[in-house]
């Protein structure tokens, strides 16, 4: 059903664009993406289709995109990466000040709140998603407990072993948990929850939306992490429930950047165009993501969970991302996991 | 094929340094060809241990990956594998049910060559499992390549052999320097021992080598100076010779003074009168006797039937009286003698067949036709020896000469005295199978001292003290 969509949409895209892909020719434009890799090859070639821009995308987690992209600036090599796409704005919002973005102010900001996008046009908003519990039934039912409520429930000993999340240092998913509890109980506090819950976590995943297929599959009974990606495996076929924890919960602003120094700007413009325009976003809701749209035109999309419906903190970015050395340092230290990579 | 074998026969020393050379070649040559094997076995587990941790390693990479289909972070993190590792040609990424999920990486951008299944042999292919949370998620296949192994151990070989074939020539050469520096002093030695066997003492032995052959050499030297004292010791004592000259005749022991070049005194003695006939360089050169001197008392001695002569190299001639060159001198002085004891003292019987040493015995043809002694000698003479031709006896002569033999007698005594003739007794009688019986009347019959022969050619002296 889901490939079926798909294939509408891209027939649909590429009907409309046929003339640009004609004029264009094959470019070639590199993006690595925080977004599941299927999802994003979607986006990618639904931008091939209308603009005849060739999309090279690479899937990895947030941290491990900006500290690759780090690591580019430090050699001073030229960057082999164009445009960010996907993942926390936490991240964003410190390679902003890096200044690891070209800035560019899109026409289709005017669409967009000013509260999920850089004023400077560092980074700019292209989905919301919010914080969940992705619990197996099937999974809690053996274990003789009751799906967790809130934060508190997940320090159940029961659950020793059966709870997953990204890491922190790695993923932006797992920062953005971690943001989430520092903000809602305080630092102290919540490293301290954070280190009762080690306990009962039995991997730190690199990608955000891990744990969600460990618990569709059975492997563990509860996973953290956003929303949409608890809903798209669902949607999968995955028997897996979504649960927002009742005392709050953060949210993260998807962002995407232009990575300064790129060989290819125009290209790259286009492609953060094409995603902040009400057309790309609406690509959500066309192929059964479950993303929130920023784009205020856009459609939603049927089955999200609109942050109205729930618990969410005012969950600011800015400071999750001044706070984040310091947080992953508590933390790693608290729990002495390592990062990812 | 004797005389191949001993013109091509190589010299023990060559063969024994060649086998040795060749022992040490083979064991070297085994020993790098075993080791060769051992590091080639360890290479090939080192590059399958390798293989097995980059397949690891990319294992636990890929475990997200795999599981959250984003496979599109593997490829450029496989890309950079095969990068930094050229013995890397081939990894694959592959999910639960065994379907690839990452296109084949290959090493370079060749991408038309066979299959990992058909390089099997030149690589060695491993596989590690994706394994997490208590469950395989799928594998990763890594082929490494063995090429740059086998141009290793190919590389080796050529090496160990190029060696091999300098070193044996190397070894060819050493050997047979070796056998030539040993074998040139030994073939000089054995050069100087056949000039030693020859009765050469006078080269000295000249072997400079500081080893067992130079004490050889030196210890060869020792006994050819020793054999040379010796020998001159025996020349001296030769040199002081003495004797009776009714066994000799006076020329010839004139000739024999003469002969070795010496210098001193002839002291004839007959009946207590005394003469000295005084040599320089073997050259008549004075004489002495009663109150004559030069050749008149040199030509007195001519004439004595008997007596006893010593030489003396002590007395040194202190004048030059005599000038005649040696054969003039002879000449005179037989023709001074007329006395047939004298004579049939040389010349046992009229039946002898004188000879010509200069005539060739085959041919009747003069060796030397132009000798200078022809002039010296007198028509008589000359008509004498012309009848010299090795078949007619003095008889015979006589009677082409129609005249008495003993008239022939002093012309054949001059002849034989300067050594133009030769009697001998037994040339004649191989020759001509001619009785020795004098026969007939002749004062030979009763003159001659019967198994008294005597001779003085010039060249039948000898060469002692020379």
């Amino acid at each position: 059903m889901k490939g079926c969509r798909i294939c509408l949409v891209l027939l649909i895209l590429g009907a409309c664009s046929g003339q640009d892909v004609a004029g264009t020719g094959q470019r070639s434009l590199v993006v690595r993406t925080a977004l599941m890799e299927p999802e994003a090859m979607v986006y990618a070639r639904a931008f091939e289709n209308r603009t005849g821009i060739k999309v090279e995308v690479v899937r990895q987690s947030t941290g491990v995109m900006l500290s690759f992209l780090k690591f580019e600036r430090s050699n001073a090599s030229g960057t082999t990466i164009d445009v960010l796409f996907g993942g926390p704005a936490d991240a964003y919002v410190i390679g902003a000040r890096e200044g690891l973005f070209e800035k560019y102010l899109s026409s289709e900001r005017a669409n967009i709140a000013r509260k999920h996008m850089d004023k400077d046009g560092c980074w700019s908003g292209v989905y919301l998603g919010s914080i969940g519990f992705a619990v197996n039934p099937k999974r809690l039912g053996e274990l003789g407990l009751p799906a967790p409520a809130c934060w508190a429930d997940l320090l159940s000993p029961k659950l020793r072993g059966e709870i997953s999340m990204a890491n922190p240092v790695s993923s932006g998913t797992g920062y953005t948990v971690l943001a989430t509890l520092a903000q809602m109980m305080g630092e102290n506090r919540a490293i301290e929850y954070l280190k009762a819950l080690d306990s009962n976590i039995l991997d730190y995943t690199r990608s955000g939306a891990m744990p969600g297929k460990l618990v569709g599959l059975g492997q563990i009974a509860v996973g953290i992490l956003f929303s949409h990606d608890v809903l798209a495996f669902r949607q999968q076929g995955y028997v897996i429930d979504l649960v927002f924890p009742k005392d709050g919960t953060g949210f993260e602003i998807g962002g995407i950047a232009i990575v300064k120094g790129t060989e290819k700007l125009d290209e790259a413009r286009r492609f953060v165009d094409f995603m902040l325009s009400a057309e790309g976003q609406s690509l959500y809701a066309a192929m059964g993501e479950f993303r929130l749209p920023t784009n205020r035109l856009a459609a939603i999309p049927v089955g999200a969970v609109p942050f109205s419906k729930i618990n969410v903190i005012e969950y600011d970015v800015t400071w999750a991302a001044v706070h984040k050395d310091d947080l992953l340092e508590q933390w790693v230290s608290a729990t002495g996991a390592a990062g990812g990579e | 094929m004797n005389e191949v074998n001993r013109r091509f026969r190589f010299p023990i020393y060559f063969k024994i340094s060649s086998a040795i050379f060749l022992v040490i070649l083979v064991v070297v040559a085994g020993m790098s060809c075993v080791t060769l094997k051992r590091t080639a076995h360890e290479y090939k587990q080192q590059v399958s241990e390798t293989g097995s941790l980059i397949a690891g390693m990319i294992a636990d990479y890929s475990i997200e990956p795999v599981i959250m289909d984003n496979y599109s972070s593997l490829r450029p993190v496989l890309t950079d594998i095969l990068a930094s590792n050229e013995d890397v040609v081939f990894i694959e990424v592959l999910d639960e049910k065994g379907v690839p999920r990452v296109d084949a990486v290959w090493q370079g951008s060749d991408r038309t060559r066979e299959s990992p299944d058909g390089i099997t042999g030149k690589a060695v292919e491993v596989t590690s499992p994706i394994v997490a949370y208590s469950r395989t998620w799928g594998q990763v296949r890594v082929v490494c390549s063995l090429n740059r192994f086998h141009q290793a151990v190919a590389s080796a070989r050529l090496s160990v052999m190029g060696i091999a074939v300098v070193s044996c020539g190397l070894g060819l050469l050493m050997a047979s320097l070796l056998s030539r520096a040993i074998l040139t002093p030994i073939r000089n030695l054995v050069d100087h021992a056949h000039l030693l066997s020859k009765g050469d003492l006078d080269t000295p032995i000249n072997v400079q080598s500081s080893d067992e052959i130079g004490f050889l050499a030196i210890t060869l030297e020792g006994m050819r100076v020793g054999l040379r004292q010796f020998l001159s010791s025996v020349a001296r004592r030769a040199m002081s010779f003495e004797g009776d000259l009714h066994l000799f005749g006076f020329p010839a022991v004139l000739c024999l003074a003469r002969t070795g070049g010496r210098t001193g005194g002839l002291v004839l003695e007959k009946s207590g009168e005394v003469g000295v006939a005084y040599f320089q360089d073997g050259e008549v050169v004075d004489a002495a006797f009663q109150d004559k001197s030069g050749k008149n008392a040199l030509y007195e001695f001519f004439k004595w039937r008997e007596g006893v002569f010593k030489f003396s190299p002590g007395l040194v001639p202190t004048r030059t009286t005599i000038d005649l060159d040696w054969p003039a001198l002879i000449l005179e002085g037989a023709r001074q003698v007329n006395d047939m004891v004298v004579f049939t003292h040389v010349i046992h019987s009229p039946d002898l067949i004188p000879l010509s040493p200069r005539r060739n015995d085959r041919t009747g043809d003069l060796l030397d036709p132009n000798d200078a002694l022809e002039h010296l000698l007198d028509d008589e003479e000359k008509k004498v020896l012309s009848y010299v031709d090795g078949v007619r006896s003095i008889r015979e002569i006589s009677r082409l000469e129609s005249r008495d033999v003993y008239e022939i007698y002093p012309h054949i005594y001059r002849l034989v005295a300067v050594g133009l003739v030769q009697v001998d007794e037994y040339e004649s009688s191989q020759g001509h199978s001619k009785d020795l019986d004098l026969g007939g009347d002749g004062p030979a019959r009763h003159a001659v001292d019967s198994g008294k022969v005597i001779q003085f050619p010039m060249d039948r002296v000898g060469n002692i003290g020379r």
